[in-house]
């Protein structure tokens, strides 16, 4: 192992390839602030461009577009409130109450380095631990795939804590969103109201873009008689080296984070949209300040941000071991391996040793090289939002959401759709319905469905079929989880009470 | 509050609404749907409880400001996306965008913002189009005009 890493070095450090990786990540990283255009969809699109490069070439490009892509979707959350991609909805909770504040370079800064971080983690997991874990997914069957989406479900309880009654009524309606179209186990067409436009369903790009950017586009309008939507400001030097500081800091959470990144990352079908609101959920529950999130804290950025990247190394250890992808983008990478004739699964490692470990350490480098390019890339695009009057930023926003909508299927219905949901979003968003479950539900509703159907089929051999959801230890595991998870704010509230009693007596004695 | 009654009442009406639909449906297609839509009715009651039982808090009005400018945009957004498909795509978005602009300005337009606002936006949605027409090979709506 360590003679292919060496021999790894060699491929990786040479000007043109040090250059791919560069433009790979600027690519990834437009791809990714542009709220639409997903990981998935950018590695897909630039398939075609690696075919006339030999396979470790187009691997290490596209791994660093995918790497970027994750990352790149913290912009748009940042500065606009919009995740630009899915794995980013948690960094609109923190990083857009930073960016109104005049704290958004920071938290770009923030997200920069926690996403680093993640990917470097997400990284030495493949690199070191792939057999191992992977044989963790192969535990996980339909039952535990549906406990996943309850547990899933569960932490609206966190994210809604001024009212976790609007909050599951979002994640419900989000659920319900999800089953229109054809049912994926079998196949009635449901809730079309006859328009064969809907067969396919409600495609959740399109609802993030509606459920995200439209209300908040409405929202500037609102504001219209103030000139700019940021407050800017002021250059204070040396934040880089503070912020990276403060970030490193936080090891727990950095750690914590990027390790559920991972383990989400493992099991397909999951992925950073997932890990994203998981490892948001389990900051929020370890924090001795969980008041302050939502409001602005940086441990909400570095929870989502570095979760969401450590995805990328995650979700490629079943493609390289078992060849199962982990996320959809790993699915277009599991195609390229196809296309250069190396198949994904556990003799990939031995036979065609030098190319993996080749594509694993360029993943590590382009994590690297990732932190000056979104430093850069960053602070430009924080200066342009910034500066920008609402007369323009609003419109620019309607011009982002039409074209994103629109190129996920060149659909002009998808676009009608994702306007129709950002009125009702922003509708709901005035009754204080938050996107954040709605969405949630939108992302767990086809895991969920699918868990539960099958597991009902599976459970057709035992006396009683509901039985199936209880008798794996894995998914008792995921149930405690749940309720824990169900559970944790009202103890917080409860012990909070008391130890608030406890120092008053303390202090009048 | 009466905007939380109105809306768990909302709510429950889109419950009982989506219920009779799962009627004729297999039971492996049905099952899910219904027991969401259950649980949807359920918490919307409890909702609409909670208004009469919890003194109401203080809340920012749920009319927003400057209604007139959000619902006209709203409706310009809407006919852009009608136009896409007969004034194309470049042409739709440079006419609605510099509308919106105009629109939502504080000042009233001159000549030369009027023309630098059209030379902006022509720039921007142009290479949008360059990119993903023939970089991204994305088909982007055309009608008479691209």
């Amino acid at each position: 192992m360590l003679e292919a890493i060496a021999a790894s070095f060699g491929h990786i450090f040479t000007v043109k390839v040090i250059l791919m990786i560069i433009a790979g990540l600027f690519g990834g990283l437009m791809a990714g602030a542009l709220p639409g255009l997903t990981a998935t969809m950018a590695v897909a699109l630039l398939v075609p461009f690696t075919f006339t490069m030999n396979p470790t070439e187009g691997l290490i490009v596209l791994g660093a577009i995918y790497m970027a892509c994750i990352y790149g979707g913290s912009f748009s959350a940042i500065l606009v409130n919009t995740p630009g991609t899915p794995s980013s909805i948690g960094t609109t909770f923190d990083g857009y109450p930073m960016a109104k504040r005049g704290e958004g370079e920071r938290a770009i800064l923030i997200a920069t380095f926690s996403s680093a971080y993640g990917g470097i983690i997400g990284v030495i997991f493949l690199l070191f631990l792939a057999p191992p874990l992977a044989s963790v997914a192969l535990k996980f069957g339909p039952p535990e795939y549906f406990w996943m989406a309850v547990f899933g479900i569960t932490i609206i309880s966190s994210l809604a804590s001024k009212n976790v009654l609007k909050g599951f009524i979002g994640g419900a309606i989000g659920l319900l969103i999800s089953t229109i179209g054809i049912a994926p186990i079998g196949g009635d067409v449901r809730f079309t109201a006859g328009f064969p436009q809907f067969q396919g369903g409600i495609e959740l790009i399109v609802a993030l873009i509606g459920f995200f950017c439209i209300p908040e586009a409405l929202t500037m309008i609102s504001n219209r008689t103030q000139k700019f939507h940021l407050t800017e400001a002021e250059h204070t030097g040396g934040i880089v080296l503070k912020t990276f500081l403060e970030v490193m800091k936080r090891q727990g959470n950095l750690l914590r984070s990027s390790i559920l990144g991972t383990i989400v990352g493992i099991l397909p079908g999951a992925g950073g949209s997932v890990a994203n609101l998981v490892a948001y959920n389990e900051a929020l529950r370890v924090s001795k300040t969980p008041e302050k999130f939502g409001t602005g804290t940086p441990d909400g950025i570095i929870a989502t941000e570095s979760s969401n990247n450590a995805v990328v190394g995650g979700g490629m250890i079943p493609l390289v071991t078992l060849g199962i992808p982990g996320a959809p983008p790993d699915a277009i990478l599991y195609g390229v391996l196809l296309l250069h004739g190396l198949r994904p699964g556990p003799e990939l490692f031995t036979t065609h040793s030098e190319v993996v470990y080749t594509f694993i350490m360029s993943l590590f480098v382009a994590t690297i090289l990732m932190i000056p390019v979104g430093i850069f890339s960053g602070r430009l695009l924080h200066r342009t939002v910034v500066r920008l009057p609402i007369r323009f930023l609003a419109p620019i926003i309607f011009f982002l959401t039409i074209i994103g909508s629109y190129s996920i299927r060149n659909n002009v219905m998808d676009v009608y759709i994702m306007l129709t949901l950002g009125v009702i979003g922003y509708i709901l968003k005035r009754l204080d319905f938050h996107p954040g479950p709605i969405t949630l539900g939108l992302i767990l509703g086809p895991i969920g469905e699918m868990g539960f159907v099958q597991a009902l089929l599976m459970g057709q051999v035992l006396p009683n079929k509901w039985m199936i959801f209880f008798i794996h230890p894995l998914s008792w595991v995921l149930i405690i989880m749940s309720l824990l998870s169900l559970g944790w704010p009202l103890l917080m509230k409860r012990f909070s009470k008391r130890w608030k009693i406890k120092e008053m007596t303390i202090d009048e004695s | 509050m009466k905007a939380d009654r109105i809306a768990s009442i909302v709510f429950i009406i889109v419950a009982l609404l989506f219920w009779p639909q799962t009627g004729g449906l297999q039971y492996n297609c049905s099952i899910f749907p219904r027991l969401l839509i259950i649980f949807l009715f359920f918490l919307s009651a409890a909702l609409l409880i909670q208004t009469f039982l919890i003194a109401p808090p203080k809340t920012v009005s749920f009319i927003p400001k400057n209604l007139r400018y959000i619902i006209t945009s709203t409706v310009v957004a809407f006919v852009w996306i009608y136009l896409l498909n007969i004034l194309g795509f470049i042409v739709s978005s440079v006419v609605c965008l510099t509308t919106l602009t105009f629109f939502l300005d504080l000042k009233r337009p001159t000549f030369m913002r009027t023309i630098s606002s059209i030379a902006v936006y022509t720039l921007m949605v142009v290479a949008f189009w360059l990119i993903f027409h023939n970089f991204l090979l994305v088909p982007l709506p055309t009608g008479y005009f691209i």
